[in-house]
């Protein structure tokens, strides 16, 4: 049984700086579950207490059936890939691949073996001989890969091993990556910033921001029903558009656009829609409809994004000092939203555009502390 | 960006766990033997020993002449006797000695940064005939050691008429070597591009290095004349084979070396003179430790 | 006319301006002596006499057959044994230890690196009186441990390694700040892979550690090995070659012709200039011997 499991798992640096701060979560054995965030969220922080990196300041965290705080990381295992590889450069690759083998007293045979079969499934068997400075960024990824698998261990941990590559190659591995697990199967937890990868990568993803867990689910699950601000501005690319908007009577006006038939209390609150929730309609369109003033236009190859203004205010949202509420405080009285389209449409900047909203995308937040309404 | 779920996150009060001292991996938990780090039992009794021959030269020139012949050693003399470094100052031309290395050592640093500075410059920055093919042969130089040259530079000091005189110290260590190449490996390493827009507005090569590239360069020159001041102030074999009669002209090593051999059983003399004459050099390091350090890891670079 | 203007103002003359005194002073005191220093290794030279008489390899003929030289050779070769392996060890094991999140690390730090100001004088005085035979503290403390007492600089057989403690002693620092920066150098995440792989403290510091100091290791042992065949002032001033010759290195024998016997009627100068010419060899063959051996087995990182 390799389930890892945080159980208010906290890290404070002298300062005192929380970076990780009562973390509750459960990883299914055998599942491949993303710790996404900013810099500084935690993330890695989280993964280097389960590797053994870092000691535990508060909490537990357990590994199959025992809590292994005080457990070193030799006696844990679990295996690990590096941001930047940590290959030894003075080992060939075979003899990368072998040491943990090798360090654990592995018969000499096994460790052939098992080396020759990870290299087949990576497709290392050239570059055994070579020298970790030889080789290109992705051989290098796959090695540094190969040396954690070929222990076989219960827990797999990743610490943003993609981001050094190109944006092709990194493409590449993510599918590799995928492939991988779904062939070995072994518990995975995979560190990264950047939220594409953490949407098509995972089974389950779980945001961090500020060493706070804000929620963890299915990709689409996160994607479709943030929890907060904060997760609804940081899943999606581009963005969600965060407008300010005020509650009156089940009547939301942003601007001056309204929406009907939301069981919210009266007040201030925010306004969420995703680029895709927003498309350019005819005259004759019956809901409520913003009027873009184009100001942007970029064509990707499989679609348009828009950029332009409405008569709407755009929700900020700031930390004040010490206060962690947050600000919905918009500076300007027209707000910039973002809006996709298909490949053929190209407004021209400065055009007027007439934009219906699909309003079962709209996503509500409390104004106040930026909690989704109406979860699901 | 930011947003917090609900009401602020309970802080948990710093635990002590996790303060330096105990960061790092998760080790298994051992037994404490001692309620400290047992690094310990070897870093103290090291740092004894280093500072051992030191401590005891401070109390030996404390003592009286008949407390330093006490066998078994006496610790501490009860009243220090302080008179023992005046009687040095006194009884023998120190204080010559420290003005003539005085002088010596700051004129061949002074000198060192100028010259070293304009040609590191050259080398590093300037595209004229010959640069590769000299910077070649004077670093070549470097490989030859001192007791090569010795006997010609003596004769050829000799030849100039400067021979026991502070000239002698002084010209041929105008310009060292090892400090061009310490400048030219830094000055490389510094952005070009300040020093392009500054042509680009029309400044001379001179006016570049003057206000551009030594501002930014303070503490490479830093390093090179902390680096100089230790050869040039500790130097020994020069000032000896060069120095022959002209006692005016000794300078502190020189100095001290006689003294000893002077006064050869009269150790509470002889530690006053050592630790006064060491003095300069131990405040220097504890002001411009960093720059040592540096120095010291740089020499290593030349291997 | 205006050919010359525009090389008055160019990038040649600029270089070379900035570079000519520094050019004129090292060719005079730097590439002329090491010239006339091969000349006169030739010839049959006086110091102060004006005698200069060509014997061709005479002068390098004559160290085969001159027994102080080869004393001179085996002592220089006997220190540099000692001397090298002890620092180079030693330093490893003290740069390892001050490399640790420890309390008073400052302070210990600078107890190592403050002998390597004290000029070589200072530290011979020191060590003269610590290791006075008679009234020494060294023979007091090892009397308390139930050794000695010892005879360090006065006995024959104990002169040349009690001169080896007392210059490993002030070039421990120098070593150290070396392997310190070469431990720091060595990227955490590599030894965190090795003990997430298995590996024990002993065993990472071994297989991983340890061949990342290669370069460092081999600039040490390099610069060591030239500065012991270079021992000279220490023996100059605490044990003027004795006693009975068996501390008399190279550097030392080469001063006594010119600079002792040579003074008189003798012309030594060009023999001892032969002898210098000699070491100036056997230092470069060493080095490039050790350089081309470091390579072969030190592996640099990209």
């Amino acid at each position: 049984m390799a389930r890892v499991l945080f159980d208010e798992a906290t890290k404070v640096y002298q300062g005192p700086v929380v970076a990780l701060d009562h973390l509750t979560l459960d990883v299914a054995d055998g599942e491949f579950l993303i710790l996404v965030g900013p810099s500084g969220c935690g993330k890695s922080t989280a993964l280097r207490m389960v590797a053994g990196l870092e000691r535990i300041s508060d909490g537990t965290i357990s590994i199959g059936d025992r809590v292994v705080n005080d457990v070193p990381p030799k006696d844990r295992d679990i295996a690990m890939v590096f941001q930047n590889y940590a290959l030894y450069p003075h080992m060939t690759v075979e003899k990368n691949l072998g040491f943990g083998l090798r360090r654990r007293h592995t018969p000499r045979e096994d460790v052939r073996q098992r080396v020759d079969d990870i290299s087949a499934m990576l497709g290392l068997q050239d570059l055994l001989r070579r020298r970790p400075g030889q080789l290109s960024g992705g051989q290098r990824q796959r090695v540094a890969m190969g040396r954690a698998l070929v222990r076989e261990p219960e827990v797999f941990l990743l610490d943003e091993p993609l981001s050094n590559l190109d944006a092709k190659l990194r493409v590449q591995m993510r599918s590799e990556l995928k492939r991988l697990h779904d062939r070995i199967g072994v518990t995975t937890i995979y560190v990264t910033h950047d939220q594409v990868e953490a949407i098509t990568l995972g089974e389950r993803i779980a945001v961090l921001s500020e060493g706070v867990l804000q929620q963890v689910g299915p990709p689409q699950d996160v994607y479709d029903h943030p929890a907060n601000v904060f997760v609804a501005g940081f899943i999606g690319s581009p963005p969600m558009n965060l407008l300010k908007g005020n509650a009156a009577g089940g009547r939301i006006a942003v601007g001056e656009v309204e929406f009907v038939d939301r069981q919210v209390p009266d007040g201030e609150v925010l306004v969420g829609i995703r680029p895709e929730g927003l498309h350019p309609v005819g005259e004759g369109f019956d809901g409520p409809v913003f009027e873009v003033s184009v100001e942007v236009v970029e064509p990707l190859g499989d679609e348009v994004l828009v950029h332009g203004s409405i008569e709407a205010r755009a929700a900020e949202v700031r930390r004040e000092a010490e206060e962690t509420a947050l600000l919905a405080d918009g500076k300007r009285d027209r707000a910039t939203i973002t809006l996709r389209l298909p490949p053929e449409e190209r407004p021209k900047p400065g055009s007027r555009l007439r934009v219906g909203i699909a309003q079962n995308t709209v996503r509500l937040f409390d104004a106040a502390n930026g909690l989704a309404v109406e979860p699901r | 960006m930011s947003a917090v779920t609900e009401a602020p996150a309970k802080i948990a009060p710093p635990d002590t766990r996790s303060l330096p001292g105990e960061t790092g991996m998760v080790e298994r938990p051992r037994r404490r033997l001692l309620p400290f780090d047992p690094w310990h039992l070897f870093l103290l009794p090291l740092a004894a020993v280093m500072l051992l021959p030191l401590l005891w030269m401070v109390v030996t020139s404390l003592e009286t002449e008949a407390q330093t012949f006490h066998f078994p050693p006496i610790l501490w003399p009860g009243t220090p006797r302080f008179g023992n470094y005046l009687h040095v100052l006194q009884d023998s031309a120190f204080a010559r000695w420290f003005w003539n290395t005085t002088v010596v050592t700051i004129t061949v640093v002074a000198s060192n940064l100028v010259l070293c500075t304009l040609a590191a410059y050259a080398f590093a920055r300037i595209r004229f005939l010959g640069r590769a093919f000299i910077y070649f042969v004077i670093l070549a130089t470097l490989m030859v050691p001192l007791q090569v040259v010795l006997i010609p530079t003596f004769l050829l000091v000799k030849d100039l008429g400067l021979l026991d005189r502070l000239g002698a110290l002084v010209v041929p260590n105008l310009v060292n070597v090892f400090g061009i190449f310490l400048l030219t490996q830094f000055f490389r390493t510094l952005p070009i591009d300040l020093e392009e827009a500054a042509k680009i507005d029309g400044a001379s090569r001179l006016s570049i290095l003057l206000r551009i590239v030594v501002p930014l360069s303070l503490p490479a020159l830093a390093t090179l004349a902390v680096i100089q001041f230790l050869w040039t102030w500790n130097d020994f074999l020069w000032p000896l084979v060069t120095i022959l009669t002209n006692q005016d002209a000794f300078t502190l090593q020189l100095g001290l070396a006689t003294f000893q051999g002077a006064h050869q059983t009269q150790w509470h003399l002889v530690a006053a003179a050592n630790i006064m004459s060491m003095v300069p050099m131990i405040v220097l390091f504890l002001l411009a430790q960093r720059y040592f350090v540096r120095g010291i890891a740089t020499q290593g670079l030349k291997g | 006319m205006d050919r010359f203007r525009r090389f008055l103002v160019s990038d040649h003359a600029a270089g070379w301006a900035f570079i000519l005194p520094s050019v004129i002073l090292i060719a005079v005191f730097g590439i002329i002596p090491i010239l006339w220093g091969l000349i006169l290794s030739f010839q049959k030279a006086g110091l102060i006499s004006p005698e200069r008489e060509w014997v061709g390899l005479g002068n390098y003929a004559k160290i085969a057959s001159d027994p102080k030289a080869r004393q001179a050779a085996v002592n220089t070769i006997y220190y540099t044994l000692l001397f090298v392996p002890m620092s180079i060890l030693a330093s490893l094991f003290i740069a390892h230890a001050l490399n640790r999140k420890i309390a008073f690390v400052r302070f210990y730090r600078l107890a190592v690196f403050i002998p390597v100001v004290t000029s070589t004088i200072a530290t011979g005085i020191m060590f003269l009186w610590l290791f006075d035979k008679n009234y020494g503290l060294a023979n007091w403390l090892l009397g308390k441990i139930g050794l000695g007492p010892f005879g360090f600089f006065e006995d024959p057989d104990q002169a040349m390694v009690a001169l080896v403690l007392m210059t490993v002693w002030g070039w421990l620092g120098f070593d150290t700040i070396i392997y310190l920066a070469a431990l720091q150098g060595v990227p955490q995440e590599l030894t965190e892979a090795a003990a997430i792989d298995g590996s024990s403290r002993w065993s990472t510091f071994w297989r991983v550690t340890w061949p990342m100091l290669g370069p460092a290791t081999l600039l040490l042992v390099v610069w060591s090995t030239i500065s012991a065949l270079q021992l000279f002032d220490e023996v100059f001033f605490v044990t003027h070659g004795g006693p009975l010759g068996r501390t008399s290195v190279v550097v030392f024998y080469v001063y006594r012709l010119a600079f002792e016997q040579g003074l008189g009627s003798l012309s030594l100068a060009g023999y001892a200039a032969a002898i210098a010419y000699v070491l100036f060899l056997v230092i470069l063959v060493l080095t490039l011997a050790q350089f081309w051996l470091g390579r072969r087995v030190v592996h640099y990182s990209s």
